[in-house]
């Protein structure tokens, strides 16, 4: 029984983890969480099902809802990042919270607030081993999420376009001095950060239906799991979303289900209160 | 009797030793000057005495009292007041509005007493005002009383900051870096601005500068440090004929 | 000096006047109902300027502060049978102990974490309101609250009610503009401007921020108290997220850090969506857009926008009159 809920813990939280590596990687380069993220992964996840709906084949149509969410992700740069100069921290803060207002209500407009059922890349069959089972879309979604983030791990570390990407976030001027295009790097966190928002999406809709509310309920347990683990550490956000999962499905069989939402919330509380860097973090991060 | 006394203080940060061992008095109504080489651990000892870094060991007696371990807020009340290198004004309120926030610790109106007793916060707030304006008229701010903090020329900025730690009503003032960034007329009269301060508002006056001729113009007593520990501790003219001090600071033309 | 009191007396009373006037000339219920949602966002923009625009401490949680106020008025209402002011007492002093509540992780933390740890409270309070039915009645909220009786005299419709609000926003607008021009305003301005010059000016940084979480949730307490006790129902769906930026908007549309900031945001924020009722279901996307190029156009809100403009002209009037004499 635990290690079932175990299991869907690690299942949930792979794909928390997935949302926390976007949330990460605009909190390094902007020194502040993007309040859209969530919303950025709701309106991947429905394009992604108007495109099934209309009949074109699902991968195709995963790969559409990415591109868009990729695209959105451009745009909020544009929009938000433009302002930095002349805009204080708080009002940027206020325009990644007045985005997210507006694709709420653009989504709700478009698709309704009901919950839609939403086709699985995985087979449905039962893998039974011993006493417990395990769905294919579980192995799925595990090793997909983990492949993710190891990919962009090596992307960071060994590819040169991930290498200024890094260097940028870090450490702007330096990398400026050394000619790296700061805000080309920029552009491509964001879209990057979005389009793993929209496949972290596309793997949860079917587990949880898609629904346009899916967006404050995920993208706030994407921030918990980031500064769980230790914000601006992608091993970290594996981390962070892991734990998260997992404390909320064992929190949910043995507890309570109705407070399952709740969890993330006071982990959130807890690590804030009492290692507000994270685990995987040491050093205190003096941006605002 | 010393109005400040540094016994033996010292600041470890992990296992890097910021000060080692430092002792200092100030004499009540003296000047002091506290100078080193960069990097000394000068900062590190004002913010020591202003509660901001708690010591690793040693005491500091203020007043006969020990403050180890009070809050700076706590510390202020005490009286000692402190300026900062890099400007830390309260930009967008206006010039007279910083001074009056430093006569917060000398003030009672709370969230709750203003509404029921009107007549007395509003006393207490006329007062205040006057109070400021006083020392805005000492140092020559009071044209500027209604300009944003942060729109004031540089050396009214850094006066105003030393008027606004004045407010506290302060028995020591320190004082990081005053003349940073000033020209040599505006160091001049910065030096005649402490000693009137100093006579006027009768307090103890601790700096910290790199400007050795203002350190050597002003100062009664003078305590060096070199990577934070002591090196030596005197008048102007001991100092400036320590051999020890010549040393730390060989290969600084500039001084 | 006796002109300029005349004058201030003048300016009193047609506000005064105005303040009359309103519900008189209002036409019909539906208006009277936005007018009175106008003066709660009023006092809910007044508590978060107390919070984020004179202290700098941003919070995305305030619709708990109110739902709070108001569950807490409706329960004291329906199941103890109490009447308003004792209802009022309740809600202000439960919502000052969670801003409290609040105020103690809060101040760990700042930017956006501080926003994101205050949206978290938010979404706590939400769910319980939702889970914990044997209190809240859950999702179908609480029902049959009664209008307030005060000596005799019934709030019970909105005209009514609307002067009831009124002494609540008058209070509190008043009660802002004498705080924030005392020893305490300053205070909480020097917290926002420099924590650490401000604690070495002698501030206890930590308690005057705990004070204004407190502050602005018992602004919220109130706003909720009179929100239930108008409307007669809660229930979770109005204490949302949504909400919480709704209020936040409302202090820095208007302008942050300004007493008639809030007044402005709350006539703004409440008559957008209804003036763009004829776009249907793209109102609210509009109205967000709307708000967000206002936040990028106009930062620090439009009050002091307002204000440079009235001042240009006034300056080019006295100069045209002076050309004119010369």
């Amino acid at each position: 029984m635990l290690f079932q809920q175990v299991l869907n813990g690690l299942t949930n939280g792979s794909l928390y983890a997935l949302m926390a590596v976007g949330v990460t990687m605009i909190y390094k380069s902007l020194g502040m969480l993007n309040f859209a993220h969530g919303d950025t992964m709701m309106i991947g996840t429905f394009i992604t099902l108007t495109f099934i709906n209309m009949g074109i084949p699902f991968y195709l149509a995963a790969l559409f809802g990415t591109v868009c969410a990729a695209v959105m992700g451009f745009l909020l740069e544009r929009i938000i990042l433009r302002k930095v100069k002349f805009s204080s921290f708080v009002n940027l803060l206020i325009a990644t919270v007045g985005v997210s207002y507006v694709l709420r209500n653009t989504g709700m407009v478009i698709w309704g607030t009901s919950p839609q059922l939403f086709p699985s890349m995985f087979p449905e069959t039962l893998i039974k081993i011993g006493n417990f089972s395990i769905t294919p879309q579980s192995i799925g979604i595990i090793l997909i999420s983990l492949a993710i983030i190891t990919g962009l791990h090596l992307f960071f570390t060994r590819v040169k376009v991930g290498k200024c990407m890094q260097l940028a976030s870090s450490d702007a001027e330096g990398a400026a001095m050394m000619g790296v295009n700061v805000t080309y790097m920029r552009f491509l966190t964001f879209g990057i950060s979005a389009g793993l928002a929209a496949i972290a999406g596309i793997m949860i809709a079917p587990l949880t239906y898609a629904r346009v509310d899916m967006s404050a309920t995920i993208g706030m347990k994407a921030f918990a799991a980031a500064i769980l683990g230790g914000i601006g550490n992608l091993w970290g956000a594996l981390l962070g979303g892991v734990i998260l999962g997992i404390v909320e499905a064992v929190g949910a069989a043995y507890i309570s289900t109705a407070y399952r939402d709740a969890f993330s919330f006071i982990i959130l509380f807890v690590v804030l209160f009492v290692k507000p860097t994270g685990l995987l973090n040491k050093k205190i991060e003096n941006k605002l | 009797m010393a109005i400040l006394n540094l016994k033996d203080v010292t600041k470890k940060f992990g296992g890097l030793t910021a000060v080692d061992g430092v002792s200092l008095k100030v004499e009540e109504n003296q000047i002091c000057a506290l100078i080193g080489p960069n990097g000394a651990g000068k900062t590190t000892v004002f913010n020591m005495i202003t509660g901001a870094y708690q010591v690793t060991s040693g005491d500091v007696i203020f007043n006969g009292e020990s403050i180890c371990g009070k809050k700076p807020h706590q510390i202020v009340e005490k009286g000692i007041a402190r300026t900062f290198q890099n400007i830390r004004l309260f930009k967008s309120a206006t010039v007279l509005e910083n001074v009056m926030t430093g006569f917060h610790c000398k003030t009672k109106t709370g969230m709750i007493n203003v509404v029921f007793q009107p007549g007395k916060c509003r006393r207490e707030e006329e007062e205040t005002r006057q109070k400021s304006l006083e020392i805005l008229r000492f140092l020559g701010l009071d044209g500027v009383k209604d300009s944003q903090a942060g729109s004031i020329p540089y050396g009214h900025q850094r006066l105003l900051e030393i008027g606004r730690a004045l407010a506290t009503s302060p028995k020591l003032l320190l004082l990081d870096e005053p003349a940073a960034g000033m020209n040599s007329q505006e160091k001049k009269e910065l030096v005649e601005t402490i000693r009137k301060i100093r006579d006027t508002y009768h307090l103890a006056v601790l700096l910290v500068e790199h400007d050795m001729e203002l350190v050597m113009g002003i100062s009664e007593n003078i305590t060096v440090i070199s990577f934070g520990r002591p090196i030596a501790d005197g008048t102007a003219e001991e100092i400036q004929h320590n051999n020890d001090v010549i040393e730390a600071y060989l290969g600084r033309s500039d001084d | 000096m006796a002109n300029r009191k005349n004058n201030q007396l003048l300016k009193i009373l047609i506000l005064a006047a105005i303040i009359i006037v309103i519900p008189i000339l209002t036409p019909n219920m539906y208006i009277m109902q936005i007018i009175n949602m106008i003066c709660i966002y009023i006092i809910l923009g007044t508590g978060i300027n107390v919070l984020t625009g004179f202290t700098g401490q941003l919070s995305l949680g305030q619709a708990a502060f109110f739902g709070i106020g108001a569950y807490t008025a409706a329960l004291m209402n329906t199941r103890g049978g109490m009447q308003f002011f004792l209802c009022l007492i309740g809600s202000v002093l439960l919502t000052a102990v969670f801003g409290v509540i609040l105020a103690v992780p809060a101040l760990k933390v700042k930017g956006s974490y501080l926003a994101l740890l205050t949206m978290g409270f938010g979404e706590i309070v939400r769910i319980v309101m939702i889970n914990w039915t044997p209190v809240t009645n859950g999702t179908a909220g609480i029902l049959g609250i009664e209008s307030p009786v005060i000596f005799g005299f019934a709030f019970d419709t909105l005209k009514k009610y609307y002067f009831l609000i009124m002494v609540f926003v008058v209070l509190g607008l008043l009660y802002q503009n004498v705080l924030i021009h005392t020893r305490t305003g300053r205070a909480l301005v020097a917290v926002r401007e420099d924590n650490e010059a401000a604690e070495l000016t002698g501030i206890d940084v930590t308690r005057y921020k705990i004070k204004a979480f407190v502050l602005s949730a018992v602004y919220c307490g109130i706003a909720g108290c009179l929100y239930a006790m108008m409307i007669k129902y809660v229930s979770p769906d109005t204490f949302t997220n949504n909400v919480s930026s709704v209020i936040l908007w409302t202090a820095i549309v208007g302008g942050f850090g300004t007493v008639v900031g809030p007044v402005l945001g709350g006539i703004i924020m409440q008559v957008l969506p209804e003036a763009l009722r004829f776009l249907g279901d793209w109102r609210l996307v509009v109205y967000g857009v709307i708000l967000l190029v206002v936040i990028l156009r106009f930062p620090g809100g439009l009050y002091p926008y307002i204000q440079k403009f009235l001042e240009k002209r006034q300056s080019k009037k006295t100069a045209g009159i002076a050309a004119g004499k010369g």
